[in-house]
């Protein structure tokens, strides 16, 4: 092009761009659209058929189908697509020399089916997951892609939601408020007061999956008094109102809430003398949003964690009381009210302590960082049962900082010919020590990796996870490489070749 | 083949049926609209789930693909909003995903990578539904839902664009190799 172009020549050289054999969609995509649940035979019209058609879309409720016909074709396929991975997943077994369980003194090796985590738009199908499962060597995964460069002044997000399909609502980890964004990489930003005008602070946020969308947090009153607060969206964290009974959260910030088996739970304390750390964690259950009551949970002090799992919910705090030699800080409950103390299965996991960080796979697998007293011998610790039993994941020579470690977070992703695999992710959240992954449940880890920065690492990683954007491909990772904040993505080459 | 034809007119046309036809063609669409591989992946998807939750109200299935070229259009003009605040950062020479772009190289092998660069987000998507889906003007209107004279001015527009564009780097490659003589 080193002639002035005309007009013509323009349009000449734009059509040749298309010259040639074209590419076609990649596999990924023809399995998510494979993936989106409840494919439907014709098109709905009028109210009644909108309300049907909302049914379809809504996990938990059943959906008949129009035909005897339809459904028998679904349960086809999805028996057909439950066999295919489960089978890929045997034969794989069989065929590599199976690994050695991740944690130890767990018990057994079945799997249960269960359902996953969110996908976009809906809960997928069941799939097995293999925790053994090796997917064959790994030297690390590569970072490419994008770093938002506004990131510093940028609002980032903690915990999010997604109750519109791409539309995401969460709550901010370094500007107080919420943040929205239709792409996972870049974050609008609104005050606590856009939540509530008397609101202080926004702490947590859920989302039922079918339309109601809970944030907590707290309001000042004029006095200097804090009361707890939840606030309730029904139409995708744009407008929010109180709850029927805002007194019962009266002199307690409700600092967490998730949800799980058809009910909310909130927990809620206090950090602002010291007798607050040896103050009974307050907790509060509700299954529409809008009306709560209270519950019990055997924890005191200024910290606690809740994890959802597929047969309830998994809690961690300072106990109450102390337990018994073979019982960590560690406790599961089929419905929030009742909880019973979990076990530990080896001589470490009776050793530790309460959990830092906490993160579910989608074969209901929890992975946690359990917290020394010096920070210098944190465990990274194992569930294969929703919570019932602990155990070890043993560091090794491929783990450079084993026992310093303070964030975990899971990943489920696809790896060509061999369906899907949970990623365990852990970081020390300090600058210059990298996040490292395992694909084989603990067993081998390996750098996760961006050339240009030689991270993501930082003082303040603030979430790892998978992308909002494309499920089952990327990875987003926020942190501060040095001195800014960034986002990266990765591409699963090393897994996918 | 009476049976079969019977058979055929009864059996209910899936989403999946519908969108699976589409795929190739969306994917190439965002993927020259936004120049990049894993950005027309993440389109696409975004465009799937917006439009298997809008497909109740879709009356007309004969009508899918216009439909959903909308909505994907749609996704795109986002994401390419969107960029402005953010810098995509080049990657290096060892990082193969980017060389194995289709959609990069088949841009930068007609040199229009260096020139669309100065087109709008609108400017950019009717070039692309004009010269990359070969689309009419007419078309192209309907889809995007705006008079046909405002598709003539964005495309009249964008290829000025385009050729000034190229005057302006052209004369600046020819300055610099007056310099280097």
């Amino acid at each position: 092009m080193n002639e002035k172009m005309n007009e013509t020549e323009i349009e000449q050289r734009l059509r040749n761009v298309v010259d040639g054999p074209q590419p076609s969609a990649p596999a990924s995509l023809h399995r998510f659209l494979r993936d989106l649940p409840g494919a439907q035979t014709s098109p709905r019209r009028g109210p009644l058929g909108r309300l049907r058609g909302a049914f379809d879309r809504a996990p938990g409720f059943a959906n008949p189908g129009p035909s005897p016909r339809r459904t028998q074709l679904a349960f086809g396929m999805v028996m057909a697509v439950v066999l295919g991975v489960a089978g890929a997943g045997v034969l794989l077994s069989l065929r590599q020399n199976p690994a050695p369980p991740a944690a130890s003194g767990t018990h057994g090796t079945s799997t249960p089916w269960v359902t996953p985590r969110r996908s976009i738009g809906s809960e997928p199908s069941p799939v097995v997951a293999n925790p053994s499962f090796k997917a064959g060597p790994l030297s690390r995964i590569t970072l490419v892609g994008v770093t938002a460069i506004d990131a510093e002044n940028m609002a980032m997000p903690g915990q999010v939601v997604s109750p519109w399909g791409a539309q995401y609502v969460g709550v901010s980890t370094n500007h107080d408020g919420l943040v929205r964004s239709t792409d996972g990489l870049y974050w609008a930003w609104s005050p606590a007061t856009e939540v509530d005008p008397k609101a202080s602070k926004v702490t947590a946020i859920a989302y039922d999956g079918v339309g109601t969308i809970v944030a907590t947090g707290s309001v000042q009153g004029v006095d200097g008094t804090i009361d707890g607060r939840v606030w309730v969206s029904s139409d995708g964290g744009s407008t929010w109102k109180g709850t029927t009974d805002e007194s019962i959260f009266r002199g307690v910030t409700v600092q967490l809430v998730v949800r799980g088996s058809g009910q909310f739970i909130a927990l809620g304390w206090n950090d602002l003398t010291p007798a607050d750390s040896r103050r009974q964690v307050g907790a509060w259950r509700s299954f529409d949003g809008k009306t709560w009551t209270h519950v019990t949970v055997p924890i005191q002090g200024t910290a606690a964690l809740i994890v959802p799992t597929a047969a309830g919910f998994a809690l961690s705090g300072t106990p109450l009381a102390s337990g018994a030699i073979d019982e960590p800080p560690m406790w599961y409950s089929s419905d929030g009210a009742t909880w019973n103390r979990a076990r530990a299965t080896d001589k470490t996991a009776k050793a530790m302590g309460p959990l830092i960080s906490a993160s579910v796979t989608s074969s209901s697998h929890l992975y946690a960082v359990s917290r020394s007293p010096d920070g210098t011998n944190n465990k990274l610790v194992y569930s294969p049962d929703g919570g019932l039993t602990w155990g070890t994941v043993e560091p090794n020579d491929s783990m450079p900082f084993a026992g310093r470690y303070t964030q975990v977070a899971t990943f489920s992703g696809y790896v060509a010919g061999s369906g899907r695999i949970d990623m365990v992710f852990v970081s020390t959240g300090k600058v210059g020590e990298h996040i490292y992954v395992s694909i084989d449940g603990g067993v081998t880890w390996v750098e996760v990796y961006d050339p240009r920065v030689g991270g993501p690492s930082g003082k303040v990683l603030l979430e790892i996870g998978q992308s909002y954007q494309a499920s089952y491909r990327k990875i987003l990772a926020y942190g501060e490489p040095g001195s800014r904040l960034g986002i990266w993505l990765a591409t699963l080459t090393g897994l996918d070749s | 083949m009476e049976a079969a034809i019977a058979f055929a007119d009864v059996r209910p046309v899936t989403f999946v049926d519908l969108a699976d036809r589409a795929l190739d063609g969306a994917y190439r669409l965002a993927g020259y609209l936004l120049g990049d591989a894993t950005e027309a992946e993440d389109a696409v998807q975004d465009a799937l789930t917006r439009s298997w939750q809008a497909y109740p109200t879709l009356r007309d299935q004969d009508r899918f693909e216009p439909w959903f070229d909308r909505i994907l259009v749609n996704v795109c003009r986002d994401k390419m909003r969107k960029r402005r605040g953010i810098r995509i950062e080049e990657l290096n020479d060892e990082l193969a995903v980017y060389v194995d772009d289709p959609f990069r190289a088949s841009l930068a092998r007609n040199e229009v990578d260096r020139l669309i660069h100065v087109l709008n987000p609108d400017q950019r998507i009717v070039v692309g539904l004009r010269f990359w889906r070969d689309l009419s003007l007419q078309q192209i209107a309907d889809l995007l839902g705006v008079p046909l004279g405002t598709v003539q001015s964005r495309l009249h527009y964008a290829i000025r664009a385009l050729r000034d564009e190229a005057d302006r780097t052209t004369i600046a490659t020819g300055q610099s190799a007056e310099v280097r003589r």
